[in-house]
């Protein structure tokens, strides 16, 4: 029943784009973000847009990929935007009629919301279609390990999600193992009403939490017996390492960053 | 009448390229009341026929027909299920509900008995599989110990009772005592209720123990199906999909070797006592 289910939207592949270090992609996608929030006049979203194709041609990830993780934002686009076609008075009246007014105004804004949330969702499934949930967490761990200065729990946090990514693909098959279980046993899941809905997955859902727990406590038992006390004095396997290019992504997105900023100063 | 399968294969991830055959082309007939053993090496697509039978899994082709009844057609599966109960590998992960009692009834009034009838039915479910009601209906099913949640999980599907029960490893990570109780129980549920009984299991001893026949199954096909002398004959096929003979029979064929009349025997109490009796010495 679940088989169908993937974890993330990870391409697989080795470009420039997914060799980069995650630290420099999860600080990088930040600044991209803070650029297409910067961009006042809607022309200036062409140069963004630039770069964000130009890096998606770079990762060799098809641009189909990043056009289904735009899909399922169709209805928010589609509500912003007539929200602000509606809402916006400013500028020469277009169309009339009852409660509804049209402008100039509205339609480019209602444009530039619409773009402007595109061009976000685009940048950062750039990011998770070339970056494994585990390098992620491991750049995001290196990036917040600064704050433990701070009593902040950098490396728990980090641990944390890995573990849950790993563990996602493991209770979903016991879901379905114990699903056919309970089928087996004349169980009823899809007649009756919500109620009664609700109270057919209490036979699924008791025992899932129970090997959930349990295989918690495993797991701890098994971490425990490997040494592990947390990250204090951990070394690690992959080491993470800044290249040249990372370096050059960093001059691309700072420049972006500096031609957004100069182009609306000057106008 | 029995549970007939026919020509039936099933595929994991059809239309993708990961798509694998796990079952092929596999005729075979469980006929009411006998003691079916299915062996095969890991992967040999013992469980996805385990699921087959209960209509869980849809097949590819051929099907499957409980008591003449396809589990196919929609009008007639919630019946032919009903004839069918399955029990999973560790299926005291499925155990859910706060006392044994409602646990084991959960089945039987998904199938819609009556009140009495559920009660009848949990009583005696308890009784044949060891956990007496008296002592375990109140109990909560995660205090108990791991073979009487295992034995208490196996009353839940025989309260159903169903007319052919269909084991998945059904020993599987128990020590040796619970792996002969709760052989001893399945054996003894044909006399009892009457039902046939489907048992995968890795165990060649614990298959000829028990079964009247024995099914092998290799890459998702059925390689070949007899009574145990036939199947237990073919040593070199066994052991080149992966599977041996069981201890009885090994120790048999060394003494056969050594130019000693054996007969074909399953049971290590049943060699150990005909070699007594060749020496002249009775137990």
């Amino acid at each position: 029943m679940f088989k169908d289910i993937t974890l993330g939207q990870y391409f697989p592949g080795n470009s420039p784009v997914h060799r980069l270090d995650p630290r420099t992609k999860l600080l990088l996608m930040i600044a991209y973000l803070v650029a297409v929030f910067l961009v006042k006049d809607m022309w200036l979203f062409v140069p963004v847009a630039a770069f964000a194709v130009g890096a998606t041609l770079l990762s060799r990830v098809p641009l189909s990929y990043l056009w289904r993780s735009l899909k399922p934002l169709k209805w928010i686009l589609v509500f912003m935007f007539v929200l602000n076609l509606l809402m916006i008075r400013t500028g020469a009246p277009l169309w009339d009629w009852w409660v509804i007014h049209i402008t100039t105004g509205g339609v480019w804004q209602a444009c530039f919301i619409a773009l402007r949330l595109v061009l976000l969702v685009a940048g950062t499934s750039l990011m998770t279609l070339t970056t494994t949930p585990i390098a992620l967490t491991d750049g995001l761990e290196r990036l917040l390990l600064p704050f433990s200065a701070l009593k902040f729990p950098a490396h728990e946090l980090a641990m944390m999600m890995t573990i849950a990514l790993r563990f996602i693909p493991t209770l979903l098959e016991e879901a379905d193992k114990i699903m056919k279980a309970q089928l087996a046993r004349g169980a009823d899941l899809e007649s009756g009403n919500i109620l009664q809905r609700a109270k057919a997955m209490v036979p699924i859902l008791v025992p899932l939490f129970v090997s959930a727990f349990r295989r918690a406590d495993e797991l701890a038992m098994a971490m425990e017996s490997r040494c592990y006390h947390g990250g204090e004095g951990r070394t690690r396997m992959h080491v993470l390492k800044f290249s040249p290019a990372d370096a050059c992504a960093a001059a691309l997105t700072l420049g972006l960053i500096a031609l957004i900023v100069a182009v609306q100063a000057i106008s | 009448m029995p549970i007939q399968l026919e020509q039936l294969s099933y595929v994991y991830m059809q239309g993708s390229t990961l798509a694998q055959r796990a079952v092929e082309d596999i005729s075979l007939t469980i006929e009411a009341g006998e003691f079916l053993g299915l062996i095969g090496h890991t992967g040999s697509g013992k469980s996805t026929l385990v699921q087959l039978m209960g209509g869980l899994l849809q097949p590819a082709a051929g099907r499957v027909l409980v008591d003449g009844l396809d589990l196919a057609d929609k009008k007639q599966r919630a019946q032919a299920r009903r004839g069918v109960g399955l029990v999973f590998q560790y299926p005291e992960y499925q155990l859910f509900e706060e006392t044994v009692a409602k646990d084991v009834a959960y089945g039987p009034r998904n199938m819609g008995f009556g009140e009495n009838e559920i009660e009848a039915a949990v009583h005696e479910a308890l009784e044949l599989v060891g956990l007496p009601y008296k002592k375990f209906a109140s109990k909560s099913p995660f205090e108990l110990s791991g073979g009487e949640k295992r034995r208490a999980a196996l009353a839940g599907v025989i309260a159903m009772r169903p007319k052919y029960l269909v084991l998945d490893e059904p020993m599987a990570g128990l020590d040796p005592a619970g792996r002969s109780d709760i052989l001893h129980t399945i054996n003894n549920l044909r006399g009892e209720i009457g039902c046939a009984v489907a048992m995968v299991s890795h165990s060649m001893e614990d298959v000829a123990r028990c079964a009247g026949r024995i099914a092998v199954l290799n890459q998702g096909r059925l390689v070949r199906i007899g009574t145990p002398a036939e199947v237990f004959a073919q040593e070199d096929e066994l052991r080149a999909i992966g599977l041996d003979l069981p201890a009885p029979c090994k120790l048999a064929t060394a003494l056969r070797a050594r130019g000693l009349e054996v007969p074909p025997l399953y049971e290590m109490e049943a060699l150990a006592s005909f070699l007594l009796k060749r020496e002249g010495r009775h137990v």
